[in-house]
């Protein structure tokens, strides 16, 4: 706990406009799709917004069994629901249902810009303790959300906050709200500025549909180094980057194109570094140009070096779900889906799976599922959406001899081609003949795994009773969004 | 004195081993001990680790403080032996040699002769043979050859020591677990045989190896879709490495159904018949059963191996002659040889293979760039034909004006230089020394380009050489 240098009245103030949020949460078990890992809870905040509404980290209500809130420390909780959540941005809006719950909170209200310099408070509930931790603004730096895709600016600051992260609202000394607070490296604070918590509660209140924010997927060089760049045909100036590859149906897509140099971007110069003058904030990564003012579908002129002249293009901004990744980063709230043939467990790749290997799982991980979900950034194609695993296999007579096979990508089952989990139970309900031939991908140890037909049923219902396993498939609970 | 204690001699060596981070740099010279026996022909025998990379070598005989300087007369690194014979003749006169036996009986009693721990007195150690089975050999990292296990202490100097029964050597003790107690492995004699007789013809060749990738046909489906009738048994081909042995004679689909007329069984195991060259047990002999690579190990280089398979339903001889295998090599450990290397430009190029992986350390595969060993252990089995061509690390930069500018500048696989392929170190040095164009351009894995100005990099050749202490831009 740390100095308290707000003036009484602003004091009760912010105390009015925080809550603490108790959310009991489960996750799935990765490894075992069926089952649901034990409840635990964890403790965040929300600063409150007008119309009372909460504001907090999609992250914080991730997984969420039952949300509860806090009102200054004082029982008795009310139960709110979420009303909207962005987990690319990593951000959520709550409502308590409950009535007059709200009446004597008071909204925080947004700070006109966030300040590059100075002190500020980082807020939270703590044991009934309303406790406010000085945070001194170190510099901004744009990274990828927290928890979801979205490519931003960030605050970050230096505080005595103690395990900070959990969403507590950065205050300036007008008691305005500059951030939320949605990570924390030892002592520096990664603070959510607050052009993107204004953007995003004006849209997600407003009527209609939400338009996400755009974020740059397209990778991309420096040309500081001088010999690239008059390779590039930049002379002896480097400035602008050089675009690597662009992600289908992501941002620059039809209009960038790899070897292009990206020299500015919605009429702001971009450097050798990839940094552009923000009005206020100083130099910083580009990406944000994208973010801030902007949303999804957006398009902005953009001017280029491609084969040694510059030329003006249009960029249609985009936002790039995880979803639309062919391992996506995160699965969100829905169940994993699985499906269960004999004793073969399939699955889908994803962030949560490979996870499940632990902090360090790209050293733990097979290499081949690493590599196939960092390293090569494959991109969804309509016959192929997600990759599919055969995770483990459950042993039986069946599947006698094959026992210890894990984690090898399937390409095919019987020639079919297997893009979802849906074409394994289509592959499997026709057989052709007597036998079933699952082909691999290379990567692996093997290259095919053959099972009988016969039995196949049979063998099913005995591996759902000995193994105490509910159901032998459960599909993703919602269509993938379409393929532009 | 017994005859057995005189032929155990002491060999300390002084070995200099290349740092493949620092590939032009002569290393620190370090000494270590390890044990040998003396054999017939003059020679003297030890472990490959024992010797490699030596620069001097001295062989201290049973009561004798006096070193005897020796050479390595033969190295087999993919099997862990050498030989090692004596600078000065006349040396080894009056001592015995000793004769070797065959494969000792499981359960039976070994005793192990050698210098552990730096001990300057002979040791021996008694203990039971636990078992006989393929094992990795550590030395050569990617090998995998029979091995006995025994609980006679086999410690750190031990290496090289015969193991004996009855009068004889039955192996030569050189690794012990890491993880187990009272667990230690020597070379049974089988292997040590076909050391011997390779080494001596001209040059040492090394074990042959098929260059297949097989799966175990236990599953009954999975029998019978191979075509098997039931009372056949073998394993499916999965995978023909591309310029190994088995291409163009072994098909993927193939079953493997015998090796040298010894059935396969559908684990891919054979009962390994007792070695026609060794002595057998007068009781008879054990029941082994061991990989087929056993069966493989028994040939040379420029034999045929018969090989029966099941493809497309008929019954067929193959005869595969076997071949060294360049590929396989690049996942082994290398000894006796100086890193391969080119600097241009600063930038220093290197082979990607296990002694580059090595630059991360021992725990190089938690370590080194993810990139890097995906494209080392995993683009291979996607791309095959990446067996049959060396490929090209961009290892480090030594920094300079004309490349301090290089985003990416280490650990980047070379996929391109100036728009030619790299099918190895001399091509890249090819590409770049003939390019007429302004600049190099390094198209790397992973969608990451480096330039270097050509002419800049030329005039900054020497000094970058002489600022960094290099005093040769490769070795090829």
């Amino acid at each position: 706990m740390s100095g308290n240098r707000a003036e009484p009245a602003t004091l009760s103030q912010l105390q009015r406009g925080v809550v603490g949020l108790v959310v009991s949460y489960q996750d799935h078990d990765a490894d075992r799709p069926w089952v649901k890992r034990r409840p635990a809870t964890r403790n965040a905040q929300a600063a409150v917004m007008p119309g009372g509404y909460l504001l907090t980290s999609a992250q914080m209500v991730s997984g969420a069994t039952l949300v509860e809130v806090e009102r200054e420390g004082r029982p008795p909780r009310a139960l709110a629901r979420v009303f909207h959540v962005d987990r690319e941005s990593n951000l959520a809006l709550l409502v308590v249902d409950a009535p007059g719950f709200v009446d004597d909170l008071e909204p925080l209200a947004f700070a006109g810009s966030t300040p590059t310099s100075g002190d500020l408070r980082a807020i939270r509930w703590y044991q009934q303790q309303f406790e406010l931790a000085e945070l001194r603004i170190k510099r901004i730096a744009v990274s990828e959300a927290w928890f979801g895709r979205c490519r931003h600016a960030y605050l970050l600051g230096r505080s005595d906050l103690a395990d900070g992260g959990w969403a507590e609202p950065v205050v300036d000394d007008d008691g305005a709200l500059v951030g939320l607070a949605t990570g924390q490296n030892e002592h520096t604070v990664w603070v959510v500025p607050v052009e993107l918590l204004a953007a995003y509660y004006a849209r997600a209140t407003a009527p209609g549909p939400y338009l996400p924010f755009p974020t740059v997927r397209f990778s991309w060089q420096w040309t500081m180094d001088r010999a690239l760049a008059a390779w590039l045909g930049l002379g002896n100036a480097p400035r602008g980057v050089m675009i690597r590859s662009v992600p289908r149906g992501t941002t620059g897509d039809g209009s960038l194109r790899p070897r292009d140099v990206l020299l500015a971007l919605d009429g702001h110069a971009i450097d050798s570094r990839g940094y552009y003058q923000h009005p206020r904030w100083g130099w910083v990564e580009f990406s944000q140009l994208v973010v801030e003012g902007h949303r999804s579908g957006d398009v902005v002129p953009a001017r280029i070096l491609r084969d040694g002249v510059e030329r003006e293009v249009s960029v249609v901004l985009r936002d790039s779900p995880t979803a639309l990744d062919l391992v996506p980063v995160r699965r969100g709230d829905d169940p994993p889906p699985y499906v269960i043939v004999g004793g073969l467990v399939f699955v889908e790749l994803d962030g949560e799976y490979l996870r499940a290997w632990g902090k360090d799982w790209t050293s733990r991980a097979p290499l081949r599922l690493v590599g196939a979900s960092q390293l090569l950034e494959g991109a969804q194609d309509t016959g192929r959406r997600r990759l599919v695993v055969l995770s483990q296999l459950l042993p039986s007579p069946w599947s006698v001899g094959y026992e210890g096979l894990r984690d090898h990508v399937v390409e095919a089952i019987d020639g079919r081609a297997i893009g979802s989990l849906a074409d394994v139970v289509d592959a499997f309900a026709a057989p052709p003949g007597p036998f079933v031939h699952v082909a691999f991908a290379p990567s692996g140890e093997r290259s095919e795994l053959v099972v009988a037909t016969a039995g196949l049923a049979e063998t099913t219902a005995q591996i759902l009773r000995d193994y105490g396993i509910p159901a032998a498939v459960r599909l993703p609970a919602r269509p993938l969004p379409p393929l532009d | 004195m017994g005859d057995l204690d005189r032929a155990v001699a002491r060999i300390v060596t002084y070995s200099q081993r290349p740092n493949w981070y620092v590939p032009w740099e002569p290393s620190p010279v370090y000494e270590r001990s390890g044990s040998g026996f003396v054999i017939e022909g003059g020679l003297v025998m030890t472990n490959a680790h024992v010797v490699s990379d030596a620069r001097m070598l001295h062989v201290y005989l049973h009561g004798d403080p006096e070193p005897h300087r020796a050479v390595v007369h033969a190295v087999g690194h993919d099997c862990d032996l050498a030989l090692l014979r004596l600078v000065d003749e006349g040396v080894l006169d009056g001592i015995a040699p000793l004769t070797f036996g065959g494969l000792p009986r499981l359960r039976s009693v070994v005793e192990t002769y050698g210098y552990p721990a730096g001990g300057r007195q002979i040791s021996s150690t008694r203990g039971v043979v636990s078992r006989i089975e393929f094992q990795s050999y550590r030395h050569p990292a990617n090998e995998q050859h029979l091995s006995v296990q025994t609980d006679a202490a086999i410690n750190p100097g031990n290496s090289g020591g015969p193991v004996v029964q009855d009068g004889r050597v039955v192996g030569v003790a050189f690794q012990a677990s890491a993880d187990l107690q009272n667990v230690g492995y020597f070379i049974p004699a089988e292997v040590v045989h076909h050391f011997r007789r390779d080494a001596a013809g001209a040059s040492y060749q090394g074990f042959p190896s098929l260059g297949v990738r097989v799966t175990s046909l236990q599953n009954p489906a999975a029998h019978a879709a191979a075509g098997l009738s039931p009372t056949q048994t073998g394993v499916r081909i999965d995978r023909v490495y591309p310029a190994s042995s088995a291409e163009g004679h072994l098909e993927v689909g193939d079953v493997l159904l015998a090796v040298d007329d010894v059935a396969v069984a559908n684990d891919g195991s054979v009962a390994l018949p007792p070695h026609p060259a060794l002595p057998r047990d007068a009781d008879g002999d054990d029941l082994l059963r061991t990989d087929v690579l056993g069966l493989v190990d028994r040939h040379f280089l420029g034999e045929v191996l018969h090989v029966r398979v099941l493809r497309a339903g008929a019954v067929l001889d193959v005869g595969v002659p076997l071949v060294p295998w360049p590929g396989a090599l690049r996942y082994a450990a290398q000894h006796d040889v100086r890193p391969r290397y080119y600097i241009h430009g600063g930038f220093v190029f290197v082979p990607l293979d296990f002694e580059m992986l090595r630059t991360f350390g021992s725990d190089w595969r938690s370590k080194a760039d993810r990139l890097l060993l995906y494209e080392y252990e995993v683009r291979p089995q996607v791309d095959l034909e990446l067996w049959r061509s060396e490929r090209v690390v961009l290892l480090r930069r030594l920094d300079h004006p004309v490349n301090i500018g290089a985003y990416w500048h280490q650990n980047l696989v070379v996929e391109r230089v100036n728009g030619q392929p790299v099918p190895g170190l001399e091509a890249l040095v090819q590409a770049i020394e003939t390019n007429p164009d302004p600049f190099h351009v390094f198209e790397c894995a992973g969608d990451r380009l480096v330039v270097l100005d050509r002419e800049a990099a030329a005039a900054a050749h020497t000094e970058i050489l002489a600022r960094y202490g290099v005093h040769q831009d490769r070795h090829l």
